[in-house]
Order: C-alpha cells, then structure tokens, then sequence
C-alpha cells in the first residue's frame, strides 16, 4: 500500500504540495488529474523518492522513502512522459538491461527476462535496433520495457498518451488496463479526460499542490472539473 | 547526422569482430605508440601487409575505410607539401609520416567497424576498473560515455528544430543576437533532457556498486593468441628496424 500522509513540496518559495495525504491500495487503477502546474508530477516525484517531502512521510509497503529509496525504487517503477529522455543506452535490449544490472542480476538470467518482457509487448523484433530509429511509440514501449522487466508491484505512468496518435494511444491504456488485471496497481498522470473513461477506477484531482477529489470515478460531478478548470475537455 | 559518428559499426561474424573489445582497444593503443618506434620502409611494408591482412579477415569494405580516410587527406597533402617544399632531403620521413597516420586511423576504423559502442564503453569501464582505487567510478564514466553517445543524435536534431523555429521568424545567423538564441534554447533543453535522464537513471536503481552486466566480457582462447600475435609482429618489426 501507498501511504501519504500530510505531504508538502516547496520548489524554492514556490509551493508545490500542500498537506496532501493518501491512500492507494494494492490493485487500484487510479489517475491524478490536474492541469499543468497542479502538482501532479511532484507527487508521482515523491513516490519513488526522486523528491522527498520538505513535510510529512510517504511510505510504500511500509517503507518510508526518507529511509531506503533504493528498496522503495524497485517497488514502484515510472514511465516517464518523454520517452526520449529516459532511454539511456543506444540499443534496445541494452536499455531494457539497464535497471536489472542496477540489480546485480546474472547476465543469464537478465537475457532471460529482456525476452520475456519484449515477447509481452510483442517488440522482440526491435531487440537489436537502436533506439534512435524506432517511432515515438516503439520508444515509448521500450521504455515500459526497461520499467516491467523490474518487475515492481507499483507503475506511475506520466502523461504517456500525450505525444501518441490513437493507435498507440489505445494500445499504452490496454497494457495498462492488463498489467492492473495481472495485480499491478497502475497510477496514471494525466490532464486528458478522454483517458480515464474506460480503464480507471479511481479518480485524484489536484488543483495548486491540495487534492481537490479522490473517490470512484462514478462520484466525479461536473462541479468538481469545473472547480479544477478541467470542464468541457 | 549525428548517427554517421557513431554509426560504423557493422555485425559481422567474423574473428576480429569476436574478439574481446579490451583486446582490440589495448591492440590499437600499444600500435599507436609502436608505430612512432619504425622507421624503415621494410617494416612499414611488413605493417602495411598485416594490416591488409585484417581488412580481409575483417570482412570490412575498403570503401568504407578510405571514407574515414577523406577528412584528413588535407593534412596528408599538407605535410607532404612541407616536406616538399621547405625540406626535400627529409622527403621520406614525410612519406613514412604520411604513411605512419594512415596506418593508425585504418587500425582504429578496424576497431570501430568491428566492435558496437556498447562493447567499446563496456571494455573501457573494464579497463578503467583499477581507477576505483582512487575513488573514481568506471561504470559513470561509462554511462556518461554510453548517454552522451546515445544523446549526440537527439542534440544534433534539437538543435535543427531549433534552428528551423527561429528561421521561420527570420532569424538571420550572421548576427550574434540570433546566434546566442540558438545556442541558449539549446543549452536549456540540454539540461532539461539532462535532469530528466538523471531523473529515469535514479527510478531504475542506478548505483555505481554491486552492479552486474547483461553482457559480460570473458578472455577467450583466440584472445591470448590475438595478443601474443601482436606481440610477435611487433618483435619482428623491431628487430627489422
């Protein structure tokens, strides 16, 4: 479980969490609304401890991340809104290698599961490409790639449909909404309402660092996006 | 445009592209220093043949070589016309100089057509392994080495969108206030995309300990007899000079 408790996040003077606190359990499928410079990406920042808290704890499974980030990162893995800038080596498989090498894991049993994973979102064939001739969705598979095959019980995924076309759009929420049935909680970032409608069960919106909704999706009022800025997307 | 830097590197089975890359890149640097020792045509001739000898073993297109060749044929008709000029009785040691860079710009096009540039960052991680005793890491220096190379294409990208934004609203590139925009909305992005690799290193559990490799280099037979080849040929040269 993920557990939140009267957060606050200042870059500089400027406010960028205000008392948040939260609760997401293990299995939810829960997206955090809010426009841009709502916060959104600060909080997801604190739950793998890239951000710690100027105020209150978040802890994941008990951990608190001021304490062990390193145990807390394997927990909960982020796909990154850009997949350009978090594909660190040239070749794919390499890339997808990238954190099990941080684990130590045998160079056997690494091969072992780059093909597992790749063979998942059918993109073994692009195990040998190099990452700067694939599309803009292949990377952003490879870098869903490189975060799976970690195998962490938490996914933030950070806007990922921003810069896709409708295919690619339709097939990230289907390996989200997959992933979340395979018990992997999935917290998906986003400032686009069209994404929430089929898939989520749970709704968190943020309007300047304070949470101004969290509950089921069928309890979001148009007052509430109205509030949020967010009616008539 | 950035990729052609890089980008020479072809997958071949063949012996030279099996051997270990700390191999290739100690071979490469000992016959850089080797070659300033010879100075008699015979043992540039004998050099010349093993080196010919590599490209055939190699599989490597000689067009491909004499293309990393072009972009220092000015400074081989520079010098030869120097020597020409200013010091014709010293003609051959321009020829052999002359003769010297070409052999070692085709020894490292040999290296890197024949090995990727994750085996060559891996090797030099490998070799700088004896700098952890002074406190410094190999495997960040490998991973600067390995994201700078895979960030140089997405710079060279960034930079021409950049550049096509501002030409679109007329900037003029001969005046230093345009110049200074470009280079700005550069540096900004490129620390942008700097902080949010550092960001996905960080969420992927980088460390400079402990770590393992998903490919991970081990000394083979052909290895040992690739040095002791080298070590051969270099005797013979020695004595032949």
């Amino acid at each position: 479980m993920i557990e939140i408790n009267n957060i606050s996040y200042k870059y500089g003077d400027k406010p960028a969490l205000r008392g948040i606190s939260l609760k997401i359990n293990e299995g939810d499928f829960i997206t955090v609304l809010g426009h841009n410079g709502s916060g959104k990406t600060t909080l997801i920042k604190h739950l793998n401890a890239l951000l710690l808290p100027d105020k209150g704890d978040v802890s994941i499974d008990g951990i608190n991340t001021k304490k062990d980030s390193w145990e807390i990162r394997q927990k909960i893995g982020i796909v990154f809104q850009n997949p350009e800038d978090q594909l660190i080596n040239s070749i794919v498989e390499e890339d997808v290698a990238f954190g099990l090498e941080n684990l130590g894991l045998k160079s056997e049993d690494i091969q072992k599961k780059i093909i597992e994973i790749l063979c998942k979102l059918n993109i073994l064939h692009l195990a040998k490409e190099n990452v700067n001739n694939l599309s803009f969705g292949q990377k952003q598979l490879v870098a869903l790639a490189g975060v799976l095959v970690m195998k962490p019980k938490y996914i933030v995924f950070d806007e990922p449909t921003t810069a896709l076309d409708p295919k690619n759009k339709l097939n990230i929420m289907k390996i989200m909404s997959a992933l979340n049935k395979e018990g992997i909680t999935i917290i998906l970032v986003t400032n686009n309402l069209n994404d929430i409608k089929k898939y989520v069960k749970t709704i968190l919106i943020l309007k300047d660092g304070k949470i101004i909704f969290n509950g089921k999706k069928k309890k979001l009022s148009k007052d509430i996006l109205k509030k949020a800025g967010m009616y008539g997307e | 445009m950035g990729n052609n830097l890089f980008g020479q590197y072809s997958c071949k089975n063949t012996l030279i592209h099996r051997l270990d890359p700390r191999v290739k890149i100690l071979s490469v640097v000992f016959a850089s220093i080797f070659l300033f020792l010879l100075k008699s045509y015979y043992s540039f001739v004998i050099i010349s043949i093993f080196i010919v000898l590599l490209i055939i073993i190699s599989k490597i297109k000689l067009i491909n070589l004499l293309i990393s060749l072009r972009p220092f044929l000015f400074f081989f008709v520079f010098i030869f016309l120097m020597y020409l000029l200013f010091a014709r009785a010293e003609l051959n040691t321009g020829i052999i100089t002359i003769w010297r860079f070409t052999i070692l710009i085709i020894i490292a096009s040999i290296l890197t057509f024949s090995t990727s540039i994750s085996q060559l960052v891996y090797a030099v991680e490998k070799l700088f392994m004896p700098l952890k005793v002074v406190g410094i890491s190999p495997r960040n220096i490998a991973v600067m080495v390995s994201a700078t190379i895979r960030f140089i294409p997405l710079l060279f990208l960034e930079a021409n969108n950049i550049r096509d934004a501002q030409k679109s609203r007329l900037a003029n590139f001969k005046k230093g206030k345009h110049v200074y925009g470009l280079v700005y909305s550069l540096l900004r992005k490129t620390f942008s995309k700097a902080a949010n690799l550092a960001d996905a290193m960080e969420s992927r559990c980088y460390r400079d300990y402990n770590y393992s490799h998903f490919k991970d280099l081990r000394l083979m037979g052909r290895d040992y007899v690739s040095i002791l080849f080298v070590i051969s040929i270099a005797g013979v040269l020695l004595w032949i000079s």
